[in-house]
């Protein structure tokens, strides 16, 4: 009986297959004359139709301590396996170089994923490489329902292209960013000082915190500032950007394209950076700190203001954040790490735009690249979204209503002690964690505390500015590097070397015609104005 | 030790006492010597394991130390080989420098390039502006005219520990490493959580450690250990060391087997490195006081075991020396202690039938002295019973002499009559009215007797002689008065399962004093001679031998002159009277049988 039925079933699968083929190797110049017959086939409802069981391999981003379980312990893997009829092989790695070279041999080797997860600037060349394959007819929001719905407006996917191809659409992600100072309230409180608004008042608490011994020690052995240069650049930590009125990395202004650190106001912003480190309230290895390591400073109670972009680093409940960092070093009880931005009103930072997208590989299958966007929605979805952040309801998390709160044994137990395996299902959600608002959910969390709280609603009162719309990327034998480098060059030398920034013109000139950033930054403006509909222009003159 | 001189010494110790102190030192020792041959066990391997760990980490250290020396000086080697910087230009020199901090930017600072006198080219970029000029003076210095590599001294620069190296290239040109120390000990050296590592110069300047500093307590511990590790470095050899903070105990190994003669220590927190053993120590003191608890409770119950039958036998032994002869032990248990307990149960038993036997001679003895004096007639009495019937004859009254010959013969037959000492009261108030007869034929009119006895009473037990000593007694004391005694003679009601008769008379009384003398059987009935010498004493002591302590005589003061005296008799039923049935009571029981034949008719005593 079986038997019979199998037989039947391989029997339309392949008739099936060989329409397929037929109708693709009739189309193969056009992208969209053939997608749209099984486009169509696919939009059926999918779930009356049993499919046809594919295997298929994805390769994605996961933390190198993460790791799936055996099979039968994959909660998500089965939920996929019954809800789409697939055996999906998922390799992961942190994104890195390991990553790149780990999918670069897999391309060379013509075993290509059918999906995989890609840097946003290294996308650029798969695509150009036509390992990616064109989405047109696959990401819509016919096929993701979820996915537009919750994450990706169509605006958003439509700027995000490259090369003018539709091959990369983006992983769920968010346009906030939570770049704020943070100030030790307590040494402010020791000093009687309040909580600085406004760059003078900012400069002001740096000279007490060096000056006025913030910490009691007797010692004169803390500073106002610090930031990581990594030895090469010129941080954005510094708020002399902000006084000047420079926000962001790429901002538009008067429909002008705005590249912040080459910008002819940049003479300003190295000018009051001079002031500032005469004054001697910066930390004097802030150039040569590696990433992260005036961070370490400040944990360790030298630093009194440090710049972050971790949104939950003063919190109470992040074990690795600032403040319980700090106070266990330090041994401080009244440590407070409060949040500061004196750009609050007018802007702290630009709109993310989307950085990582998915690609299909170009080898894959019609019915594979449309399996891999039904499984891709309903990762999108709240149950795929639910399911693979917070687990099984009933087990991992209780649902009432609207709210959710995690059972932290049962998730200790099956996913913390299991290898985190969730965290590998996370890749596509993974910059959109947390945020189950979109579905209208609410997360109860007992260990956030009050101060935890408030700091989050302080950071989202912080103003944003527009993002330019856009991804931005380079032609061919343009070459940013170079020009970043020589960039960083010029800021450091006028800030170490020479008396003051009278030669930043120059020196942007420079930047400009000798390097490239005249052609860079007005194939930039041209991108936004493609993907804007308004004309961009960039001003390389001074 | 001072417990057992103290139990040896002193006066007094309870057996319990020795008992659990010797019961519970042995336990707690045997535990203890079983502890601590199991900790001595496993402690040499785990420490020898542990020594062997501390030596490979060491060891690890001084490889990566000089596989990482040797590869700076590869690099600072090609970097300085005049030949390459000549055919290179100023930028792809810099590039040159840029791959290479890239290829090795854990390991390293910076490299530069001095020309002349000046950095020419530093990656990072921006390295040049932090070397001094004294630094770089320094090194143009230490160059001159040397073509071989130079090592700077470890030194502090902005929080972190490096060390420069230098080669020249030609006359004008030096490369400079700058070399970050904290690689050296770096997670990909050094990967255990229980261990660090320390890197000191030979003089004690501390280079690298990765010890994690993630809170104050750690920080502390750190300067601590610094500053032990840093007396140590002088030491001459590899060597184990231990180094204690206020927390924790390390132990240490020392090493100094590289050309730099750096010292390379490798810690481990003994807690933590023989887990094991701080298990064990912990478990040992839980396993002591469990022993402790154990040996306490093993010792009371066998020193109660012990104790409770000693204790026992002991107090009943004392109540025997009291005097206590039914003191007995009784035990529920089968061992020595069974046997010495039934031994001294047996022991009383012995005691105890001896006493008895004595007692019951004694009584025989007292009972045949009695009935000696009780068959002994008296001569005066006879002398001058046999001189009033003389008269008679002489006056020729030879009814009344007959009749006095009667009562005497009858008399000396109920004295002398061995065959039993109980008769009925009736049978005595028969003799009674012949002792009447002698009496007032010798007297004349000085008494008057009166018999008022109920019939209930007349077959109540009652020792021979004991109503006619009684009034024999009254006879004598009224005697001199000059006026006649009037001697009732009554008998009570049954009361209080007694027979109660009552001798009372109208005589001059007798002193209470001299009632007790009388009772205590002092003095005799005087100048007067009776019927024998029975007195009261021996009438009381004989009822209350037959019929037991409650029975006898007394005197109650209800009479405002004469004497009034009770004999309290059993009841004729009662078991009393039953009990003497066996004592050659014969004649009572056939007397008791006459009598209640005699009280049927309705028969009552009374005479004049």
């Amino acid at each position: 009986m079986r038997m019979k039925k199998t037989t039947t079933i391989t029997a339309v699968l392949l008739a099936t297959a060989l329409i397929a083929a037929a109708c693709s190797s009739k189309s193969d110049g056009g992208t969209n004359a053939s997608p749209s017959v099984s486009a169509e086939a696919g939009e059926s409802p999918a779930a009356s139709v049993k499919k046809e069981k594919l295997a298929l391999t994805w390769f994605v981003n996961a933390a190198n301590s993460s790791q799936l379980p055996a099979a039968d312990k994959d909660s998500v893997k089965k939920a996929i396996a019954e809800k789409f009829n697939v055996d999906l092989k998922l390799l992961y790695m942190a994104s890195g170089p390991d990553y790149l070279s780990k999918i670069n041999t897999m391309i060379a080797s013509g075993d290509i994923p059918d999906l995989f997860y890609m840097d946003g600037l290294e996308s650029v060349k798969y695509i150009k490489d036509g390992i990616a394959r064109e989405m047109t007819n696959l990401v819509t929001p016919e096929a993701m329902p979820n996915y537009f719905k919750y994450w990706i407006t169509p605006t958003d996917l439509k700027q995000y292209q490259v090369q003018n191809v539709f091959k990369r659409a983006p992983v769920p992600y968010t346009k906030k960013v939570s770049r704020s100072y943070y100030v030790r309230k307590d040494w402010l409180d020791k000093l009687g000082m309040k909580m600085p608004e406004t760059y003078d008042e900012m400069v002001t608490v740096m000279k007490a915190f060096t000056e006025k011994d913030p910490d009691g020690n007797g010692k004169n052995d803390t500073f106002g500032f610090s930031t990581s240069g990594n030895g090469t650049t010129l941080p954005f930590d510094f708020p002399e950007f902000i006084k000047n009125g420079l926000v962001g990395d790429f901002v538009l202004e008067n429909d002008q394209f705005v590249d912040v650190r080459t910008d002819i106001r940049m003479q300003k912003v190295l000018d009051d950076v001079r002031k500032l480190l005469a004054m001697n309230v910066v930390d004097p290895d802030w150039l040569l700190n590696k990433s992260g390591q005036h961070i370490e400073k400040a944990t360790q109670g030298k630093v009194g203001i440090v710049l972050s972009a971790g949104g939950n680093d003063a919190y109470d409940n992040n074990a690795n954040g600032l403040q319980v960092k700090t106070k266990a070093v330090t041994g401080v009880a009244n440590v407070d790490w409060q949040p500061f931005h004196i750009g609050d009103k007018t802007g702290t930072w630009v709109e993310l735009l989307p950085s990582n997208p998915f690609l299909i590989s170009s080898k894959t299958s019609e019915e594979k690249a449309k399996r891999s966007i039904e499984i891709l929605d309903w990762l999108a979805s709240e149950d795929g979204y639910l399911l693979t952040q917070y687990g099984i309801e009933g087990v991992h998390y209780k649902r009432n209503g609207k709210q959710i709160e995690r059972i932290e044994d049962a998730y200790k137990r099956d996913v913390l002690d299991n290898g985190n395996f969730l965290s590998i299902y996370n890749w596509f959600a993974n910059f959109v964690q947390g945020q189950t608002d979109k579905f209208g959910l609410e997360i109860i969390d007992k260990s956030i505390t009050e101060r935890d709280k408030a700091i989050s609603e302080k950071l989202k009162t912080y103003k944003l500015l527009p993002s330019v719309g856009t991804s931005l990327t380079v032609k061919e034998g343009m070459d940013l590097a170079t020009l970043r480098k020589k960039m960083s060059e010029y800021h450091i030398q006028i800030l170490f070397k020479e008396k003051d920034a009278s030669n930043w013109p120059q020196y942007r000139a420079e930047l400009m015609n000798k390097y490239g950033g005249k052609n860079i930054f007005g194939y930039y403006a041209e991108q936004v104005t493609q993907a804007s509909g308004k004309s961009i222009k960039f001003m390389s003159d001074n | 030790m001072w417990l057992l001189r103290r139990l040896r010494n002193g006066k007094y110790t309870g057996i319990s006492t020795k008992l659990f102190v010797l019961v519970f030192l042995s336990v707690v020792g045997l535990f203890f010597v079983i502890g601590l041959f199991g900790y001595q066990r496993l402690f040499n391997p785990i420490k020898q394991n542990n020594e062997a760990v501390l030596q490979d980490s060491v060891v690890q250290v001084e490889n990566y130390l000089k596989t990482f020396m040797n590869n700076i000086l590869g690099l600072l080697l090609l970097l300085s080989n005049p030949v390459i910087n000549d055919s290179l230009g100023k930028e792809d020199i810099d590039r040159l420098l840029e791959t290479m901090m890239t290829q090795h930017s854990e390991e390293f600072e910076a490299i530069f390039l001095i020309e002349g006198e000046a950095i020419s080219s530093s990656s990072p970029f921006s390295y040049q502006f932090f070397v001094t000029e004294k630094q770089v003076a320094d090194i143009v210095r230490q160059m001159s005219g040397d073509s071989g590599v130079w090592w700077s001294p470890p030194y502090q620069s902005g929080g972190r520990q490096s060390l420069s190296v230098a080669k020249r290239i030609d006359a004008k040109r030096i490369i400079v490493f700058d070399l970050n120390l904290s690689s050296l000990t770096g997670p990909s050296v050094v990967q255990n959580k229980e261990k660090a590592v320390f890197l000191f110069t030979g003089p004690g300047q501390p280079i690298a450690f990765n010890m994690p500093l993630t809170s104050l307590a750690a920080i502390k511990e750190y300067e601590s250990i610094v500053s032990q590790l840093q007396s140590l470095t002088a030491a001459s050899q590899t060597s184990y060391d231990r180094v204690h903070t206020e927390t924790s105990a390390y132990k240490v190994l020392r090493s100094d087997q590289n050309r730099w003669n750096w010292v390379v220590f490798s810690i481990v927190k003994e807690s933590e490195a023989y887990p094991l053993l701080a298990l064990l120590e912990q478990q040992m003191v839980v396993v002591l006081l469990v022993a402790v608890i154990l040996a306490a409770f093993l010792s009371m119950w066998i020193a109660r075991y012990i104790q409770v039958p000693v204790g026992a036998i002991t107090q009943q032994m004392k109540a025997g020396a009291r005097g206590a002869l039914d003191a007995r032990v009784s035990f529920k248990r089968n061992d020595e202690f069974a046997y010495i307990a039934d031994a001294f149960n047996r022991m009383m038993d012995s005691i105890q039938t001896l006493f008895d036997d004595l007692r019951l001679v004694e009584e025989k003895k007292r009972q045949l002295e009695l009935k000696a004096l009780q068959s002994q007639i008296h001569p005066h009495f006879l002398h001058n019973t046999l001189s009033a019937i003389y008269c008679l004859d002489q006056a020729g009254r030879a009814a009344e002499m007959a009749e006095m010959l009667c009562a005497l013969t009858g008399l000396l037959q109920y004295s002398t009559d061995k065959k039993g000492d109980i008769v009925t009261v009736e049978e005595e108030l028969h003799q009674l009215e012949q002792y009447d007869v002698l009496m007032k034929l010798r007297y004349g009119d000085v008494f008057r007797l009166d018999l008022v006895v109920r019939d209930e009473s007349l077959i109540a037990p009652i020792p021979k002689l004991t109503l006619i000593t009684l009034v024999e007694n009254s006879i004598f004391y009224g005697l001199g008065t000059g006026e006649t005694n009037h001697i009732i003679v009554a008998g009570m009601a049954f009361g209080e399962g007694a027979t109660m008769l009552e001798v009372s008379d109208t005589g001059p009384g007798i002193e209470p004093s001299k009632l007790k003398c009388l009772l205590a059987g002092v003095t005799s009935l005087g100048r007067h001679k009776g019927l024998n010498n029975l007195g009261l004493r021996n009438i009381h002591e004989r009822i209350r031998l037959h019929f037991g302590e409650s029975y006898g005589l007394s005197f109650p003061k209800e009479a405002e002159e004469g004497l009034l005296v009770c004999v309290r008799l059993p009841e004729p039923d009662g078991p009393e009277a039953f009990r003497i049935k066996g004592e050659g009571g014969e004649k009572h029981a056939e007397a008791v049988a006459g009598g209640r034949r005699a009280v049927g008719k309705g028969a009552l005593f009374a005479a004049d």
